[in-house]
């Protein structure tokens, strides 16, 4: 009677709905029989299982997603913390106002809703940054996890064109790149910059912004030049000593070191008001298309005759990338034709498309030899420079069949890419077939890293492998990736754009000598096995431009030459 | 998160994140229900066994790399569930009280090893798909639409005892089957 009693009250527990006095009823008995205990957490457990197992909300996918949410949400608070305690030092530099006024006109709704702290601390991190003064420009998308890349764009605008930029602070900006909230410091040179709100932005150096979210920026010094069209009305620059919100057109500002501010409206309206009085509409004014006037220190404001030749517009600065493109790939051109006659090559494939002969790659060997890559499927397509053809490997079966005979001690491996996709558990740049002792495979793994796999004896393999390098950010963009196996110093260092990514020394076991032979540029041929009658795609997603492949162990210099010269 | 505090979980110099996704991967089945056996409300358990791998992953400095790292994270699941029936504010993570002390007090170190091990969902789908159609139905409209008994009653002309005494025989029947496997497996 009992047990009927306690397996009722369990299905109800389980299956239906329960009330507290039953639970009550429950807990006794189970409480006083072991057997009922160990009844009632098989049941909860299996039905667990069973919920996890039909259930989609509760798939592991879903799982990850939300817990990659939350240790992302967690990193942020902690790093937020660190960002605010590192910079206390700093802080006396900044007027304080600033930071109680930013908070005040965030009136947008994104700041509402489920995903609202996880915003929220986001722009907190970009506040402290404010404070900590240099924050990292590539502060969000560089250490974005694999796992995070997927769901979260920390970014709120993309630099879509860079020229004869100099005194960049923060390393490297590269066009394409997504912009987090940061801060952006730069001695000469111009930028453009789209944010996500659609608003273009045109920024001449000297100059220093602070990119606050997608539509709004503040701009302590520099030239800059926006346009912006219906969608993007409501964008708004903050400058010491006016805030400008714009009505849906064309302006230029320029901040002065001593903090005067100049405003030229080319076309259609902005609204100006006086620098943190948050948007006080006493102090409102309103500035219309030919208008022009400059706004000292201490507030006065005079006006003065419009210069729409200094602010360089988005059509001026594309003619300006062009040029120095042009100029670029000259420079290549140059690289280009010394490293055919390196008599260090074992294989090099400039990736110049011959119309004449267009499935075949044209290589080149030491001592003049020419090389012929079979293309399979790949279609040609622009590469780093408009002219300029690459490979653009798309389809399960695309690839380069070549051949590269001969036997090395130690091998570079060289080549311009831009990745489209990691779509693959393993993503093949250079693979010989199968995997054979001393024959390594040059790859990028699923979840970013790239890898020289070796197979050092019959039974030992390792993957050299660098952190992961690829992520939502950094597709879409040429990249250059280089390896060194070096049996001298007995390590193996993967650098990404001329910058060492990893070093690592060879196993023990690593001895003898490297080869490649029948091999596959952007897929993998591997002859089916006893084991495995399928054949494993590793096809590519993405563009080759440029190939090389040296039967030495370059130097760090020399492979940062490589990316110098072969920069787009 | 800096990198040295990576080497908990990771013994081959990965990144922190590869290693913890690993960890989660590893886990998270069996731990999600061991969450439920310490009466935690099924609408609550993922969410406190997301707060268990967070937890971990702040604490992992405190793991002893000679413990096994299931045994670690049951304890953390132990601990937050204590939390839960101490605190009135969050009590409503938890069914009921009196269920959640009992059940936490007496959750044994080492689970039931057959569904502990069977980490990976294998045992218990190639079970679940052997079973009997009818049988297989109702586990689909309870577990994947989530009805309950007297929905299932309605909809299948049966009484609410009858479905929840099929449903209690086809957990048997499984946690029998998946029993099997897993010896066979051995």
């Amino acid at each position: 009677m009992s047990q009927a009693r306690f397996e009722e009250l369990l299905s109800l527990l389980l299956d239906d709905e329960v009330s507290g006095e039953q639970l009550d009823e429950l807990v006794a008995m189970a409480s006083q029989n072991p057997y009922q205990l160990q009844l009632l957490r098989t049941h909860l457990q299996l039905s667990d299982r069973l919920s996890q197992y039909e259930e989609e909300l509760r798939s592991e996918e879903r799982f990850l997603q939300s817990l990659t949410t939350r240790t992302q949400a967690s990193q942020e608070s902690i790093s937020f913390i660190d960002q605010v305690l590192s910079s206390a030092k700093n802080v006396s530099a900044k007027p304080e106002k600033k930071e109680v006024r930013w908070e005040d006109t965030s009136s947008k709704s994104s700041w509402r809703g489920l995903a609202g702290w996880v915003i929220a601390a986001a722009a907190l991190l970009a506040l402290a940054g404010m404070l900590a003064k240099d924050i990292r420009f590539e502060h969000f998308p560089e250490n974005e996890s694999p796992m995070a890349s997927e769901e979260r764009d920390g970014g709120v605008a993309v630099l879509t064109r860079v020229v004869n930029l100099q005194g960049a602070e923060n390393g490297l900006w590269r066009v394409g790149e997504t912009v987090p909230p940061s801060a952006l410091k730069w001695k000469s040179g111009l930028i453009q910059l789209e944010f996500y709100c659609g608003a273009t932005v045109v920024v001449e150096g000297p100059a220093s912004l602070e990119i606050l979210d997608e539509s709004r920026v503040l701009c302590h010094s520099g030239r800059l030049r926006a346009r912006v069209p219906e969608p993007a009305r409501g964008f708004s620059v903050l400058a010491p000593t006016v805030e400008l919100v714009d009505l849906g057109t064309e302006f230029g500002m320029e901040i002065k070191d001593s903090g005067a501010t100049e405003v030229h409206v080319f076309d259609g309206k902005v609204e100006l008001y006086d620098a943190e009085s948050n948007r006080d509409q006493q102090t409102r004014r309103e500035l219309n298309a030919g208008d022009a006037l400059t706004v000292a220190q201490d507030g006065a404001s005079n006006k003065i005759s419009p210069r729409e030749e200094d602010f360089v517009t988005p059509n001026r600065l594309d003619s300006l990338t062009d040029a120095r493109r042009q100029e670029q790939w000259q420079k290549w051109r140059t690289f280009r034709n010394d490293l055919e006659h390196d008599s260090r090559i074992v294989a090099y494939f400039p990736f110049e498309k011959d119309s004449t002969r267009d499935r075949i790659l044209t290589g080149y060997a030491a001592g003049g030899r020419q090389l012929e890559g079979a293309i399979v499927g790949c279609e040609w397509a622009e590469g780093r420079w408009p002219g300029k053809s690459c490979l653009d490997f798309k389809r399960p079966g695309d690839r380069v069949r070549v051949q590269i005979p001969g036997e090395f001690p130690s091998l570079t491996y060289s080549t311009w890419l831009r990745v489209d996709g990691l779509d693959r558990e393993f993503n093949s740049l250079l693979l010989p077939d199968g995997f054979s002792i001393n024959r390594p495979h040059w790859q990028i793994r699923r979840d970013g890293p790239l890898i020289l796999g070796l197979r050092h004896t019959q039974t030992v393999n390792y993957d050299y492998q660098t952190d992961s390098i690829f992520n939502l950010f950094r597709l879409g963009q040429w990249v250059h990736l280089a390896t060194v196996y070096d049996s001298d110093q007995r390590r193996i260092t993967h650098y990404v754009n001329g910058q060492i990514a990893t070093r690592e020394p060879l196993k023990n076991a690593a001895e003898g000598l490297l080869s490649v032979g029948d091999a596959t540029i952007g897929n993998w041929s591997s002859p089916p096995t006893r084991f495995r009658s399928h054949i494993r795609v590793r096809n590519l997603n993405g563009r080759m431009d440029e190939l090389i492949i040296f039967n030495q162990a370059l130097t760090d210099t020399e492979i940062q030459h490589i990316y110098e010269v072969g920069r787009p | 998160m800096s990198r040295d505090k990576v080497r908990v979980m990771d013994r081959s110099a990965m990144n922190l994140d590869q290693a913890f996704k690993r960890l989660v991967i590893e886990h998270h089945v069996p731990l999600r229900a061991f969450v439920r056996t310490l009466g935690v409300d099924p609408e609550w358990v993922d969410d406190l066994a997301q707060e268990v791998f967070l937890v971990a992953l702040r604490e992992q400095e405190s793991f002893d790399r000679q413990q096994d790292l299931g045994k670690w994270l049951r304890g953390i699941a132990r601990n937050l569930v204590r939390n839960e029936i101490r605190k009135q504010a969050r009590r409503q993570r938890i069914l009921h009280e009196g269920l959640a002390e009992l059940l936490v007090e007496t959750s044994a170190e080492e689970p039931e090893a057959a569904l502990w091990k069977t980490s990976q969902l294998t045992a218990l789908r190639d079970c679940v798909e052997q079973l009997p159609a009818k049988s297989r139905q109702l586990v689909t409209n309870r577990y994947c639409d989530g009805w309950k008994a007297p929905d299932l009653a309605d909809n299948l002309g049966m009484s609410a005892v009858a479905v929840r005494k099929a449903l209690m025989r086809i957990r048997r029947q499984l946690k029998a089957c998946i029993e099997q496997k897993v010896a066979e497996s051995f």
